[in-house]
């Protein structure tokens, strides 16, 4: 008896010995499986209901786009070869492959993309809005279409070319299906067998795919993880290639099996001062204000100190990477003195208070600094408790005159569009300046270098107008196996999947 | 006996009405919308009306209780208001990974937390108060820590088992066995101290009673006095210690899931409330509640099988 426990004994250690397996990491040199870390599940695979940020991840496998955006961000050729405007610039004119079927044997002709299209505008996801100025899509034979608009939209030809342009299976388009398990014409198919909806999505090599030789790994595995100890975990052991991982994992995280990449994250981060008006807080209504919080912020130091010294320490909103940007514009030095000097100008030598939604409790450095440099000119936060699943519906309602938050910051077109005409999604006040909307205007039917001088015009003046108190553009940080290699794409937050590479 | 199941039987099914019918009213007094959050920003009002009649929002809250009971009771608990899944489904994915790791610690506790109790009954001295100090110890530091610790030792540093992740059984027997040690043992840890301290009392309380003495004084050895008279005796205190073990594991294992990224259900509790995916919910507390409700009936059987006198109390 004694005997026999000891041999299961044996047995179970032997197990367990033999079943340490877990961490298999790919070493360099072989192309077997591309395994990234998401912070979050896709929403569902339905286009027009995805968005275009991280989700990307899990859509760029499966499915093709009408063009590709390239690493600098501008549209190549895809499932088009060729497009082209008319003069108006509302008129799209395409030609498609004719090579491409869907996994399930549907054809990719014009039928598909105009059943897509149509599709993705009706969505309510981000990708959605991006298609919203499409008015009809007409099929003129199996490989050309035109597309319609109902006014010029400088940004049409980049969001087809990501995640906007994804293109389904028409068979597919409308089943509840769809939105768990995509079908689609891309590089992989997903393989619903080996991934579990929220968990785990795992795509296995497509093989009668157009254009393989751009996607050198056999499968993909994305992983969701809830706690970033355990995203870091992951890296750390080799269980996934790839995942973002906080400022503070970097300084720990580089080793022989790691690298720490750090890509810029298109969004402007700082104070926005949404109550341009005055409804809640009279003082901001006043651009001496608006301006004399600006002054208030050490944005070297703050780079330094919150971000961990990964960002581009700015007053602009547009973003460092388009041609809106420029270094002269940085026009708000840290000047308390100076600051306080405008407050008292504009009739506020005794400060105001500044309601502002809560983030202590998930951004205690960033609110930190932000407490210190306000109540340094006399002005006091007044921090109210944030709901988790209320609170960016809060926001855009107008509850708060001014949050501690971050935007995207992508193309100036996008960003005018997102954040400084008056039906802004992100200008909850709905605050109208009539130089805003001429300039923004008159860029819209602009191309080349005089679209760019319309965007530093506009640039300039939201800084000269102090309409956000942008402190940084931040980085976004990354943990890479030193099995591969990443490249980011100009305007896009999360690297495309075929900028991944097994290591040189 | 047959009495004596029908009212702990009923007595869970209560339990389970009243707590899943409190969580629906406190979950819908929250006042979130969940059409408008499923839908996001841009969504029209006219998109969001037709998606909170989709999902029976528009109904009474009255009438979406009973809707929710009625299916409840045939086995139908709804689908996600997020991913649209059922979520019998759900349950299905979450359950096998957190009951792995549950009635593991169970196991492991139990065994080893016995032991340890009776080698420091009989053998007192210096492995007794070792055992208290080293439990006092151990039943202070929280099941994530340990977790934590577990994981960057054994599974980053030394590579002995997987960091993240579950491996089901059916997929490769050795890789779930490798994927539930380190959480199995960060929940085991604290629950071996307790049950080892209740079976150490309860021993040492039996030990001391007449009849061993008198066992021992006709010449029974000291492994049959203990095994068969002694800690059969000792072990009801013990076993309500097991069945409070699994209620602080199903608990812990909250934590425990999110620092090994095992899609249990934990996580999908966690996931499920913080954007109010009420049916999910209500699906995740009816399935703890049930859970709870026959770890302690198995309890309540095991003791009134050990003692007879339980049945009739």
């Amino acid at each position: 008896m004694r005997n026999k426990l000891a041999a299961a004994i044996v047995a179970a250690c032997a197990l367990v010995l033999t079943a340490c397996s877990g961490a298999s990491p790919n070493t360099a040199g072989e192309t077997q499986e591309l395994r990234i870390g998401a912070i979050s599940p896709i929403a569902s695979f339905e286009p027009g209901n995805f968005d275009a940020g991280p989700g990307s991840a899990f859509i760029q496998p499966v499915y093709d786009t009408i063009l590709r955006n390239d690493s600098e961000g501008e549209p190549q050729p895809s499932i088009a070869t060729e497009w082209s405007y008319d003069d108006s610039g509302t008129e799209l004119s395409l030609t498609l492959r004719d090579d491409v079927t869907f996994t399930d044997g549907a054809k990719l002709d014009a039928e598909a993309v105009k059943a897509n299209l149509e599709a993705a505008k009706a969505g309510t996801g981000e990708t959605a809005g991006q298609l919203r100025f499409i008015d009809t899509v007409t099929v003129e034979d199996p490989t050309h279409l035109t597309i319609s608009l109902s006014a010029v939209d400088p940004s049409l030809l980049t969001n087809l070319g990501g995640a906007a342009g994804s293109l389904a299976s028409p068979e597919a388009l409308g089943t509840p299906e769809l939105a768990t398990t995509p079908v689609g014409s891309g590089p992989y198919v997903f393989d619903a067998a080996a991934s579990q909806t929220g968990v785990t999505y795992a795509y296995t090599r497509n093989p009668d795919y157009w254009n393989a030789d751009d996607f050198p790994f056999d499968g993909i595995t994305i992983t969701v993880f809830n706690d970033g100890n355990a995203v870091t975990n992951a890296l750390r052991s080799g269980q996934i290639d790839f995942a973002g991982i906080s400022d503070q994992a970097a300084e720990t995280l580089e080793s022989d099996r790691l690298k720490v990449e750090s890509f810029p994250a298109y969004t402007a981060s700082g104070v926005f001062l949404f109550d341009r008006n005055g409804t809640i807080v009279p003082a901001l209504a006043d651009v001496r204000v608006r301006q004399a919080i600006n002054m208030a912020f050490d944005r070297e130091q703050i780079v330094e100190q919150v971000y961990a010294g990964v960002g581009t320490p700015t007053a602009q909103s547009f973003s460092e990477s388009s041609a809106a940007f420029d270094p002269s514009f940085e026009k708000y030095e840290h000047d308390v003195d100076a600051a306080k000097a405008l407050l008292a100008e504009a009739g506020y030598a005794d400060g105001f208070t500044l309601p502002m939604p809560d983030l202590g409790p998930i951004d205690p450095k960033r609110q930190a600094a932000v407490t210190e440099a306000l109540t340094a000119i006399g002005i006091t936060p007044q921090y109210e408790p944030v709901n988790g699943e209320t609170f960016i519906s809060d926001l855009l309602s107008g509850k708060y005159p001014a949050a501690i938050f971050n935007l995207n910051s992508h193309r100036p077109w996008d960003f005018a569009q997102l954040a400084l005409l008056p039906d802004s999604l992100w200008n909850p006040f709905h605050t109208t300046d009539e130089n805003i909307v001429d300039l923004v205007n008159m860029a819209q039917t602009q191309t080349g270098e005089e679209a760019d001088a319309t965007f530093r015009e506009l640039n300039e003046y939201i800084v000269d107008q102090a309409w956000f108190a942008t402190l940084v553009q931040p980085n976004s940080v990354f943990g890479v196996s030193s099995a591969i290699d990443v490249e980011p794409r100009k305007f896009s937050t999360w690297p495309p999947i075929w900028n991944f590479t097994p290591a040189s | 006996m047959f009495y004596f199941l029908l009212r702990r039987v009923g007595g869970g099914i209560f339990l389970l009405f009243v707590i899943v019918t409190v969580t629906f009213f406190l979950l819908n007094a929250i006042g979130n919308d969940p059409a408008r959050q499923i839908l996001g920003p841009t969504a029209s009002a006219e998109l969001v009306e037709a998606k909170r009649a989709e999902l029976g929002l528009d109904l009474p809250v009255a009438v979406q209780y009973v809707n929710w009971l009625t299916s409840a009771i045939t086995g139908d608990l709804g689908t996600s208001w997020y991913s649209s899944q059922p979520v019998t489904e759900l349950l299905g994915f979450a359950l096998p990974p957190t009951l792995s790791m549950v009635i593991g610690a169970i196991l492991v506790s139990t065994v080893i937390g016995t032991v340890i109790g009776v080698v420091a009954a009989t053998r007192r001295g210096a492995v007794d108060r070792g055992l208290q100090f080293f439990s006092t110890v151990i039943q202070a530091v929280p099941a994530f820590l340990v977790a934590i610790v577990l994981a960057v030792v054994f599974a980053v540093q030394l590579g002995l088992f997987p960091a993240t992740g579950y491996t089901s059984f059916a997929a490769s027997p050795s890789d779930w066995l490798a994927s539930i040690v380190l959480p199995v043992t960060a929940l085991a840890l604290a629950s071996i101290a307790s049950i080892a301290l209740q079976v150490r009392g309860s021993m040492i309380d039996v030990l001391r009673q007449d009849y061993v003495r008198t066992l021992r004084s006709r010449g029974l050895s000291d492994r049959s006095v203990l095994l068969r008279h002694t800690l059969r005796n000792a072990a009801g205190p013990a076993l309500t210690t097991i069945s409070l073990t699994f209620i602080i594991a199903i608990s812990g294992s909250v934590i425990v899931e999110r620092v090994f990224n095992i899609p249990g259900i934990g996580t999908q509790a966690n996931t499920s409330a913080s954007r109010g995916d009420l049916p999910v919910v209500l699906g995740v507390v009816a399935v703890t509640v049930v859970l709870v409700v026959l770890v302690n009936l198995i309890v309540d059987i095991a003791q009134g099988w050990i003692n007879p006198k339980v049945r009739v109390s």
